[in-house]
C-alpha cells in the first residue's frame, strides 16, 4: 500500500496543472501575506505603525475594566492633541477603542480640532465615556482582558483568505486523481489489476488527503511565521476575543481568548478541508474529465453561498450554514453559530461541535462513496 | 484452466455490441478477428471485469469471474485498446507501479521488470520517461506490463499496433514463448499476426461469433471461393465495381485479380487456395466494400 500511495503521490506532482496551479497559489499566498502583515493599515505612512502601536497596546494591555478604557482614551486624546497634524500617526488600537466608548452625540475629533486651533485641549472628563455595562460585554467569572487585537484581527483576515485558496487548490488537486486516469483511459488496465480497485482506491484517497493536508500546514505554518513577525510574536493571544474591538464581538457568550479562537478557526478549517477532498474525490470518480471535475466541485464548494442569497431562515437556511464556505471566515462563524436564528442550537459550542460532526459524516460518507464506487466501476 | 464465456450480451440502448457469445477456451492462444466495431474490445472488457454484460456469465475454472474478481484479476495480464501511459513516468517506474497494483514483492518485482523490458527490447530506454517513446516503444511497454504477473490469462486488445515487422516478429517469438500453460487471447487487424502464432481463431462479426477454428480449418471453409483473374485494363473497373477483390496485380495492359466469389466470376477465372487474409475479406466484406 505504502508503495502505491508514493506513486500515487507523484502522479499527482507530476501534473502540470498542479504545478501550474502551486506556482500560481505561491504568489497568491505571498500577496496575501503581503497586504495582510506587510501592506497592514497598522504600519502607517512612515512604517514605524507598528513599533508605535506596540508602545500603546504594552500600556494598554491588562484586565478589561471601566478604568483601563478612560485610562487608554486619556492617553489617545492626549497624544492626539499633542501632535502636529501632519506627523501624527494613526492609531488605530485605540481609535477602535474610542469608537467603541465615546458616545456619537458631538464628534469628539472635531472638539479636539477646535480646541487646538484655539491652543488648548480638552481632557477625557468633558467626552462622554459609554460603560462596559451599557455596551453590554459579555461577563463571565474571570474578568475579560484587554490586548492586541489589531494585529489579530488582520491574522483572522489572512486566515480566512487562506482557506480559500487551500480550498481551492486541494480541489484542483482531488479533481485530477480519478477523472485523469478516466480521461487517459487508464481504467481499463488499472482496474483490471488485483489491487486496482480496493488498494489502489484507498492509495489515491491517502495521496489527495495527504497532499491536502500538507498544504494546509505548509501554509497555515508559513502564515503563522509572518503573523509572528509582524506581531512581534504572538502578543495579545490570550486577550479576550469580546475585547477585540475590530471584530466588534462584545456580546460574544463563550469565554475565549484570541488564540483559542485562532485554533477553533483553524480545526473548523481542517475539517472542512477534509469534507471538500472528499467531496472531489467524489466529484473525480464519476466525471470523464479533470476539467469538468473542477468545474463542478467548485460549483458545489460555491453553491452553499449562493443559496444562502435566496434562502435566508428556516432549516434548509440552517443547514447551508453548515457548510464551509458559509463559515469559514473567523467573525462569521463566531457570530452565526452563537445565534439561535443561524443555526441549529442555541449555544456556540454545541453548534460548532454539530458543524464539525456533519463536516466528519460528510467526509466519511464521501471517503466511502468514492470507495465504493471505484470497487464496482464498470465503463459505460 | 478454462475460460468459459456463456450467452454473453451486451446491449446498450438500442444497440446490440455482443449477441448470445459463447466459447470455451483451454491453454494456447487464440486471435480475436473482427473489423471495426466488430465487438471484440467489448468482449475483452468484458472478460477483464472492467465492463458488465447484460447477460450471460463468464467462468474462470468453473468460478464466475465476478463473483471471484480478486483472485481472476491476479491471474489476467491485459493490455487494452488506446490508452494513455503516464508520460512523466519512466519505462521502469511505470512497470513498477504496475507491479504493485498487481500486488507484487517489491524486490521481485524490480527484478521481474528489468527481465520484461529486456525482452522487449526497452532495457536501454528504461530510465527514460515515456513522452519521449516511439508509438512501438509504448506499445512495447504495454506488452511487457501485461505479463508481469505472469498471467495464466493474457488478453492483448491490438497488441501489435505501431509495431515495425522487425517488433512484430519479436512479439509473435515473445507471445509463443509466454503462451505454454496459458490462455491467450488478441485481437489484431493485421491478419499474418495472427496467422502464425494464434492456435485457433475465432471470429466475431457484428457481435456474433461466426466461426472459430485454427487457421487451416477456417480457411478451408472459403475453399472454392477465392479466384484468380487476368483483365484488361479497361474492364478493371467494371471487375472492381461487381466484385470482392482481395488484391490486384499490373502486369502491362493487363491486370491479375484475386477475386473472393462463391460463383466463377470470369470465364477464365481458375480456383486458387485460399489465406486468412481472403477468410477476413470474406467475413467482413462490408467493411472491405467500404
Amino acid at each position: 500500500m505504502k508503495t502505491i500511495v508514493k506513486y500515487e503521490m507523484e502522479k499527482i506532482q507530476q501534473n502540470k496543472t498542479f504545478i501550474g496551479a502551486l506556482i500560481i497559489s505561491l504568489f497568491v499566498l505571498a500577496g496575501i501575506l503581503y497586504i495582510g502583515f506587510y501592506y497592514a493599515q497598522l504600519y502607517g505612512i512612515d512604517r514605524k505603525g507598528v513599533e508605535k502601536y506596540h508602545q500603546i497596546v504594552e500600556k494598554s494591555t491588562g484586565e478589561f475594566n471601566d478604568q483601563r478604557v478612560k485610562d487608554v482614551l486619556t492617553n489617545y486624546i492626549e497624544r492626539f492633541q499633542s501632535d502636529d497634524a501632519n506627523n501624527r500617526g494613526f492609531d488605530l488600537f485605540s481609535w477602535e477603542i474610542a469608537n467603541t466608548f465615546i458616545t456619537k452625540e458631538k464628534d469628539v475629533y472635531d472638539q479636539m480640532n477646535n480646541a487646538m486651533k484655539q491652543g488648548d485641549k480638552i481632557t477625557i472628563d468633558q467626552i462622554n465615556l459609554k460603560s462596559i455595562e451599557e455596551i453590554g460585554f459579555a461577563e463571565f467569572e474571570e474578568p475579560l482582558k484587554m490586548g492586541s487585537f489589531v494585529t489579530w484581527k488582520d491574522f483572522y483576515n489572512v486566515t480566512n483568505q487562506l482557506f480559500l485558496l487551500i480550498s481551492i487548490l486541494s480541489i484542483l488537486v482531488c479533481c485530477l486523481v480519478f477523472s485523469s486516469d478516466t480521461s487517459r483511459n487508464m481504467n481499463p488496465l488499472l482496474l483490471s489489476t488485483r489491487c486496482g480497485r480496493k488498494q489502489l482506491t484507498i492509495a489515491k484517497i491517502i495521496a489527495a488527503t495527504s497532499i491536502s493536508i500538507l498544504l494546509f500546514v505548509f501554509i497555515h505554518g508559513l502564515s503563522i511565521g509572518a503573523f509572528s513577525v509582524y506581531n512581534g510574536g504572538f502578543t495579545g493571544w490570550d486577550a479576550s476575543i469580546q475585547t477585540n474591538f475590530s471584530m466588534e464581538l462584545f456580546r460574544f457568550p463563550v469565554e475565549l481568548n484570541q488564540l483559542q479562537v485562532f485554533c477553533i478557526a483553524v480545526a473548523l478549517q481542517f475539517i472542512s478541508l477534509l469534507a471538500i477532498v472528499a467531496i472531489t474525490l467524489y466529484v473525480s470518480s464519476i466525471t470523464r474529465s479533470p476539467f469538468s471535475s473542477l468545474l463542478i466541485a467548485i460549483g458545489l464548494f460555491l453553491l452553499p453561498k449562493a443559496l444562502t442569497q435566496l434562502i435566508k431562515r428556516g432549516p434548509i437556511y440552517h443547514l447551508l450554514n453548515l457548510f464551509p464556505i458559509n463559515n469559514y471566515p473567523v467573525k462569521d462563524f463566531l457570530t452565526l453559530m452563537s445565534a439561535k436564528k443561524e443555526f441549529f442550537l442555541a449555544q456556540f459550542m454545541q453548534n460548532m461541535i454539530l458543524t464539525m460532526v456533519f463536516l466528519v459524516a460528510i467526509a466519511i460518507i464521501f471517503y466511502f462513496a468514492v470507495y465504493q464506487r471505484m470497487k464496482q466501476y464498470q465503463e459505460a | 484452466m478454462q475460460l468459459e464465456l456463456k450467452n454473453i450480451t451486451k446491449s446498450y440502448d438500442d444497440t446490440i455490441a455482443l449477441n448470445d457469445v459463447s466459447f470455451l477456451l483451454e491453454p494456447g492462444v487464440y486471435g480475436l478477428l473482427g473489423s471495426n466495431g466488430s465487438g471484440k474490445t467489448t468482449l475483452f472488457r468484458i472478460i477483464s471485469g472492467v465492463l458488465k454484460q447484460t447477460t450471460g456469465t463468464v467462468t474462470y475454472n468453473q468460478e464466475d469471474i465476478r463473483a471471484n474478481s480478486d483472485t481472476f484479476r491476479s491471474i489476467l495480464g491485459f493490455l487494452p485498446q488506446d490508452f494513455s501511459y503516464y508520460p512523466d513516468f519512466t519505462g521502469m517506474k511505470f512497470m513498477l507501479y504496475i507491479a504493485a497494483l498487481k500486488g507484487i514483492n517489491k524486490n521481485f518485482a524490480k527484478k521481474r521488470c528489468l527481465e520484461l523490458l529486456k525482452l522487449v527490447g526497452l532495457e536501454e530506454v528504461k530510465k527514460k520517461k515515456i513522452k519521449k517513446y516511439s508509438g512501438g516503444m509504448k506499445q512495447r511497454l504495454g506488452i511487457a506490463q501485461a505479463m508481469i504477473n505472469d498471467p495464466e490469462v493474457l488478453i492483448l486488445d491490438e497488441p501489435t499496433v505501431g509495431l515495425d515487422p522487425k517488433e512484430r516478429v519479436r512479439f509473435r517469438n515473445l507471445i509463443s514463448s509466454f503462451s505454454k500453460n496459458k490462455i491467450v487471447i488478441l485481437s489484431t487487424h493485421i491478419v499474418s499476426d495472427i496467422e502464425y502464432i494464434a492456435d485457433e481463431i475465432l471470429v466475431l462479426n457484428k457481435g456474433t461469433l461466426e466461426n472459430r477454428g485454427p487457421s487451416s480449418e477456417l480457411v478451408e471453409t472459403i475453399h472454392g471461393y477465392v479466384w484468380e483473374t487476368e483483365v484488361e485494363n479497361d474492364k478493371l473497373n467494371e471487375m472492381l465495381m461487381e466484385h470482392l477483390i482481395s488484391n490486384q496485380k499490373h502486369e502491362g495492359n493487363r491486370t491479375v485479380l484475386r477475386i473472393i466469389s462463391k460463383d466463377k466470376p470470369a470465364p477464365d477465372a481458375r480456383q486458387v487456395q485460399p489465406t486468412l487474409e481472403d477468410l477476413y475479406l470474406y467475413y467482413f466484406r462490408e467493411e472491405a466494400e467500404r
